[in-house]
């Protein structure tokens, strides 16, 4: 029974109206306020995608491309010459640290040319930039790798995933090497420095192929090792860099 | 009415305080932030752009923290840092156009308003030219424009006139009064006559801290009696500028004329005179710079 | 079409479908302001802040629950407006006491809130006796609403004016299903003890 009268007062008061006078009059204010308001755009993620493929520079398309290049046809000359899995890695890992350099190189550019204050005061940011721009690289790199060595297993009739491994483990350690002269040597950023760290990776990338035996199954938990502790090592530098960003310490650095 | 607070904010960089403890509230207007070198302008900028973390105080935009408000902050934000790079094959237009583009500004829309701010800084003919072939000046130009794009409601402008010659000057000076409704302007720099026309509030700042704030009657009404003019003869200039604030010296038939910021009447035969800003200037900053500015 | 298509539109540049948000939650808004705030003049104000709120903000709205957002932007200016209306009042309250101890109409800020709004009195009324207003709904549900504490009446106009869920009211003022539940219990029960004592249950 009191319930009821209570939920009757409930309803009593729901239908509460305002004055019709003074409802008008705040309505007024706030269509003036709409009449005034500009609607601002709101990039979709498509939009911010395109935003970013329109400005990665040709260089870096054709150095992908010749990258790419490169892959296919050492897998069409070595399958011609029934290569073995040794003579397929030597190229193709020295191949992968390139393409971890290239990455992080073009990445690179935003902390370059003193654009990035700049950027970062914009309603796309370069932090943002950075990540779609990073996504967008390493994930295609990781695509012709992985595509690769499908190639090369079935050349070789070896199983698709230990070769990933072995061609990616290269690809993450250019990676973090890469990251960290360019987001924390002053001089890391120049064309010159990437050079040299192109030559130092590859060389150092070619380096397992003198002794076969490392390619061996007995010791693929160390590749595996290596790619795992890579992959960790990389994503701590990735959010050391963002914080360093988000900070301010990165972009007001100079 | 948009309104910033600063309140209580402090950078510390490795224990040194480059800002300290600066309380203000900005709303709309014209703001002229003045101080020598090192004073910690630049960083304060940053702080309010949002690209430098406030070590301690919080910076407020309508009451909420700016960097709790991410990009609907930034949206309202245009900012001409005191120096800033260009990608090396972007010309003039493309520069701007990519800026327009993470301003989210959709494209139309900005091709447009690209060729206006582009004869607004004067740069329409070089449009199609590399930045990197341009002179101090034009590329101090193409930063206002870009600070401009996207109609900013806090525009912050950090040192716009270095590298500008007279008659630049003038033209910027023409763009922001023309403006300056309806938003907050901040321009920093070291020059008085910059913001002396312009400002409808100047705040000054020595050491990371604000030492004072106003608008210009304020300011002046702070040196006013302090500021003195006599006459000397030339050989004695020297040992007057060695022991003296000398705002201004001319040389006249008489000998030199010499104007003098000092508390104290320094002279028997001087007399008190009209302050201007670049007196208020000199007073606050005296005890570190004797040298006359010019 | 439906809001979720509304919201697209205004975000994609049609300003027109703001109007049409505005029309059709005022009420709903400016009732919940009213009971909450307890200030039925205050609460034209208070509903208005919530729209511009909404519209200055509206790019960056991702819609879930329309109507839900509204009053959450509202629940949060009656709070801020509560608190600064408490600071007001105490102010007042110790000045009064220090400057005028009987001087009444000085402090009356704080009454203000249990005052029962003019325009619910019902203008076809019109007796101007202080007991007519009080015998009206509107003004004795504010009056006893305003005693309970500010987040057990939150809970109670949402889930009883407004026929909300536990699990909804928890989402919007986020907090627990079960802290919204005996938030509910208590209120409930308070509100039930002090009607029976107004004799507000038997009319």
């Amino acid at each position: 029974m009191v319930r009821k009268r209570q939920e009757k007062i409930w309803e009593r008061a729901a239908g509460m109206k305002p004055d019709p006078q003074k409802k008008k009059k705040s309505l007024a204010c706030i269509e003036e306020v709409i009449a005034d308001k500009k609607i601002h755009n709101i990039p979709s993620p498509a939009e911010l995608i395109h935003i970013q493929l329109q400005y990665i520079s040709p260089v870096f398309w054709l150095l992908q491309g010749g990258m790419l290049l490169l892959l296919l046809l050492l897998l069409y000359q070595m399958a011609r010459m029934g290569a073995e899995l040794a003579d397929y890695l030597w190229w193709s890992s020295i191949v992968a640290a390139w393409m971890g350099i290239l990455a992080n190189g073009a990445v690179g550019r935003y902390f370059s040319h003193g654009m990035a204050e700049l950027e970062q005061s914009c309603c796309i940011n370069l932090s943002q930039m950075w990540t779609i721009r990073m996504i967008l690289t390493i994930g295609v790199d990781i695509c012709i790798l992985t595509l690769f060595s499908g190639g090369v297993a079935m050349c070789t009739n070896t199983f698709f995933g230990r070769i990933a491994v072995y061609l990616l483990v290269p690809f993450v350690l250019s990676n973090i090497c890469c990251l960290l002269a360019v987001s924390a040597l002053r001089g890391g950023r120049s064309r010159y420095t990437l050079m040299v760290l192109a030559v130092l990776a590859g060389l150092t990338a070619a380096a397992p192929s003198l002794f076969p035996e490392i390619y061996g199954t007995a010791y693929l938990w160390v590749w595996l090792c290596m790619l795992v502790l890579g992959i960790i090592v990389f994503a701590a530098q990735i959010k050391n860099c963002y914080g360093r960003m988000i900070r301010g310490e990165m972009i007001c650095w100079n | 009415m948009l309104e910033l607070k600063l309140d209580n904010v402090s950078k510390i960089y490795g224990g040194h305080r480059a800002v300290d403890g600066i309380e203000y509230i900005l709303s709309h207007g014209v703001y002229g932030l003045l101080g020598a070198n090192g004073a910690g302008k630049t960083t304060l900028l940053r702080m309010i752009c949002g690209i430098l973390e406030v070590t301690e105080g919080r910076i407020l935009c309508e009451g909420t923290e700016i960097r709790k408000m991410g990009a609907e902050y930034r949206r309202l934000l245009g900012y001409l840092p005191q120096n800033f790079g260009y990608y090396p094959e972007f010309t003039a237009r493309k520069f701007l156009m990519y800026l327009a583009a993470l301003k989210a500004i959709p494209k139309r829309e900005a091709a447009d308003k690209v060729e206006e701010l582009l004869r607004l800084v004067d740069l329409e003919q070089v449009k199609d030219k590399k930045v990197k072939t341009f002179s101090g000046g034009m590329v101090r130009r193409l930063g206002i424009a870009q600070a401009l794009l996207g109609e900013p409601e806090i525009l912050i402008l950090d040192e716009p006139t270095a590298g500008l010659d007279p008659k630049e000057r003038i033209r910027f000076r023409n763009i922001i009064s023309a403006l300056s409704k309806n938003r907050i302007i901040i321009l920093s720099t070291h020059i008085v006559s910059d913001v002396e026309y312009i400002a409808d509030k100047i705040l000054l700042m020595k050491g990371g801290k604000l030492l004072s704030a106003g608008d210009i009657e304020h300011m002046l009404s702070q040196v006013r009696g302090k500021v003195w003019e006599c006459c000397i003869r030339p050989e004695e200039a020297e040992a007057y500028q060695a022991n003296f604030s000398v705002s201004n010296l001319r040389n006249t038939e008489q000998g030199v004329k010499l104007r003098i910021v000092a508390d104290d009447c320094p002279l028997t035969d001087a007399v008190p005179v009209d302050p201007d800003l670049e007196d208020v200037y000199l007073y606050y900053f005296r005890e570190f710079d004797r040298e006359p500015l010019s | 079409m439906d809001e979720r298509q509304w919201i697209h539109a205004i975000q994609k540049g049609d300003k027109q479908y703001l109007k049409d948000i505005v029309e059709k939650y005022y009420d709903d808004i400016f009732r919940f302001c009213a009971f909450q705030s307890g200030s039925g003049e205050d609460a034209y104000d208070l509903a208005q802040e919530t729209f511009l709120k909404f519209i200055r903000y509206v790019e960056g709205y991702r819609y879930r629950n329309l109507k839900g957002y509204l009053l959450t932007v509202a629940m949060n200016l009656c709070r801020d407006y509560l608190t600064e209306k408490g600071k007001r009042g105490e102010r007042e309250i110790s000045y009064d006491q220090n400057v005028s101890g009987e001087n009444g109409t000085e402090g009356d800020s704080l009454w203000e809130i249990y005052r029962p709004p003019e325009e619910f009195s019902g203008a076809e009324e019109a007796s101007p006796e202080a007991k007519s207003v009080e015998s009206d709904v509107y003004g004795r549900l504010t009056k006893l609403l305003s005693e309970l504490p500010q987040i057990q009446r939150e809970a109670l106009i949402l889930h009883y004016m407004y026929d909300m869920k536990y699990r909804e009211i928890a989402k919007l003022t986020g907090v627990t299903v079960s802290t919204v539940k005996s938030r509910v219990k208590q209120g409930t029960e308070k509100l039930r003890g002090r009607m029976e004592k107004e004799d507000f249950l038997d009319g």
